[in-house]
């Protein structure tokens, strides 16, 4: 059991999250994790295995929700860093995905040499 | 009554558009001429060229199979280098490309070759109720879990290939970037979210790992039958071909080819690729030719441009080729696509093709039994999607975000003529180059609709999709469905609206609209 999970079960209304958090404190204890140790590392590991286990969108949202409730409400208690801050929600755009949709060098001419003289300016419209 | 010569089109494929002339005498199909109406000449575009362009500038080829360009023009380079790519980026690739044909797929059946499932002509029938409720553009049930399923196939091509389309992330040597856990595990969810709700939903009504123990015709059909199995789409598109004899229209030449394709673990191909002909058209004569020496089954491709808008009357190897696009050529050059040939010979290709020579044994089943046609072809374009959300799920649980997902290529490419092929969703496509003095000295694109439906070769023999339709029923002109059908079931990448011509003169228009709305 998480150590507040009681309490912020029982201000959220958090029935919903009841399951989630279980499923998650159960995850913790079989891996010997404590959830004093747990970061953004072992929060995408955990959804990871959720989804092996055959997880659809809307139950990984279920788990981000319950996540990231539970750990705002820690860290408002403790004062602590909240480690799900950085979840993403189902088609929510992340910093990696925009690294690719940026990824400019292919288009690029000055790559290929067919247009040295551009330089850095690239084709036309751009700054 | 004199033979008529009816026009056809546009009905638009990969690189453009395409039109059909038909010759009808006596309530049957006596000749058709395939003709790609439009020139693109993508080969002179690239010629004198860097190498590496072509990575970028052949996905632009297609805004729907551009990731199938890109694998192969990646493999010119590859080729030419030598680089030896990570086995976990040949998984990446395998997972990036499969989502493309999976999206490729599901649009095809329900949004281009579904309408013409609706046709007037099936009014009568007890499901045509059904059939409208489902499949009817744009309000259709099925029509519309179609849109909203395969943009979400579309979504985990996006994910690790840049962009779709023109994707920036398949580049010489592996993938730009490795992927995150977080990627991997949304596009888990994606995909399950595609089973679920798509896959054994809409399509099957049940199991996804049911349908796929299914090896036998008989097996198929006794399980499409059974519960609420009979519900799915699947189910109800076989009997529809049943009710109407779809399974014996558009049979063509029973001759198939496909390339080694979608490598994992290395040096293994889940389609092998090879020759397959006809089991029920060819009795013992038929069955599987595997690939064999790679350089040497290239070698047997050919293009043809006698009945080409291209200077000459040769059949040449990809390398050796030239394009000299003519303006105003003589008659007989009916078409802008090349004809190409395997062994001289024209070869079908696409999801069927793949199918047979991977030994799919349902697939085989079925063609034994009932030899390939239409249905067939469009069945195995539906199977192949199913199959392939079992995969891409396989191979995502096998992606290791720790693992090296790039090799080392050197820059500058080795002079040398090389090739890179890949299976696109409509099937064989394969970029051949020759790189001189370090630029493209020539570079050559055969497309599956190019092999499809490229026109007649100096020998006078058609092309696949000509041949399929001889002898197709065209008793009513203003309505030549069973023509539409076997045009469609090569997935020429067609629009959803199709003028059929008599001369200059429109006869019929299919439109789009709600249900109730579907007279021309």
């Amino acid at each position: 059991m998480l150590a507040h999970a009681a309490d912020f079960l029982a201000r959220e209304d958090g029935a919903p999250h009841e399951a989630a958090l279980a499923h998650f404190a159960a995850w913790l204890a079989a891996r010997g994790l404590d959830e004093a140790h747990v970061g953004q590392p072992q929060l995408d590991e955990y959804l990871y295995h959720l989804a092996l286990e055959g997880a659809n969108s809307a139950r990984l949202d279920q788990a981000v929700a319950a996540l990231k409730g539970y750990f705002a409400f820690r860290a408002s208690r403790e004062g602590a860093p909240d480690p799900a801050d950085g979840l993403c929600y189902f088609g929510e755009t992340g910093e990696a995905r925009e690294r690719y949709i940026k990824a400019e060098w292919a288009l690029s001419d000055a790559f290929y040499g067919i247009a040295p003289d551009l330089g850095r300016r690239g084709r036309g419209g751009d700054a | 009554m004199a033979p008529r010569t009816v026009r056809l089109g546009p009905l638009n494929r990969v690189e453009g558009d395409l039109e059909f002339h038909l010759v009808v005498d006596r309530g049957r199909v006596r000749r058709l001429d395939a003709s790609a109406v439009m020139f693109r000449g993508w080969e002179i575009i690239l010629r004198g060229k860097d190498p590496w362009l072509p990575i970028s500038v052949t996905p632009r080829a297609c805004g729907i199979c551009g990731i199938a360009h890109v694998m192969c023009a990646v493999r010119t380079v590859e080729a030419a280098t030598g680089v030896a790519v990570p086995e976990q980026a040949l998984l990446l690739r395998n997972i990036i490309a499969a989502t493309e044909g999976m999206m490729s797929g599901i649009r095809h059946h329900w949004l281009l070759f579904g309408p013409d499932l609706i046709n007037e002509r099936y009014r009568g029938w007890a499901e045509y109720p059904e059939l409208v409720r489902r499949m009817q553009p744009l309000t259709g049930s099925s029509y519309r879990a179609a849109v909203r399923w395969s943009r979400r196939c579309v979504e985990i091509t996006a994910r690790f290939a840049g962009r779709q389309p023109h994707p920036t992330a398949v580049i010489p040597g592996g993938i730009l970037l490795p992927p995150s856990l977080e990627e991997i595990t949304w596009s888990l969810a994606t995909l399950r979210d595609v089973r679920e709700q798509f896959i054994e939903g809409v399509v099957l009504r049940g199991s996804l790992d049911e349908y796929l123990a299914l090896e036998r015709a008989d097996d198929l059909f006794a399980w499409l039958e059974e519960g609420e199995h009979r519900q799915g789409d699947l189910a109800l598109f076989v009997r529809q071909a049943q009710a109407f004899g779809l399974a014996q229209l558009g049979r063509g030449a029973g001759v198939f080819m496909s390339y080694p394709a979608f490598e994992y673990p290395a040096g293994r191909f889940l389609y092998p690729g090879g020759l397959y002909r006809s089991v029920w058209l060819y009795g013992r004569e038929g069955g599987h030719v595997p690939v064999g020496d790679p350089y040497e089954f290239q070698l047997r491709v050919a293009e043809d441009v006698s009945c080409s808008r291209y200077r000459g009357n040769w059949m040449r190897h990809p390398w050796e080729e030239e394009t000299v696009p003519l303006e105003e050529p003589e008659r007989s050059k009916y078409s802008w696509a090349k004809a190409p040939r395997f062994d001289g010979r024209p070869v079908e290709v696409g999801p069927l093709a793949r199918l047979l020579c991977q030994g799919d044994p349902l697939i085989r089943d079925l063609e034994a039994a009932l030899g390939p046609s239409l249905f067939l072809r469009q069945f195995a374009r539906i199977h192949e999607v199913i199959r392939k959300t079992a995969h891409v799920e396989r191979w995502l649980r096998d992606l290791d975000p720790h693992a090296p997902f790039s090799a080392d290529v050197p820059r500058a490419v080795p002079d040398g003529r090389f090739w890179g092929w890949h299976e696109a969703h409509r099937g064989a496509l394969c970029h051949w180059v020759v790189y001189r003095d370090g630029k493209v000295a020539n570079y050559q694109i055969v497309s599956p609709t190019t092999w499809n439906a490229g026109p007649r070769d100096g020998r006078g023999q058609p092309g696949p999709l000509e041949a399929a339709v001889l002898d197709c029923p065209a008793d009513d002109l203003k309505n030549p469905v069973e023509i539409l059908h076997t045009l469609r079931s090569f997935d020429p990448c067609l629009v959803c609206t199709v003028h059929v011509l008599d001369g200059d003169r429109a006869l019929s228009r299919f439109r789009v609209g709600p249900p109730g709305a579907l007279e021309a």
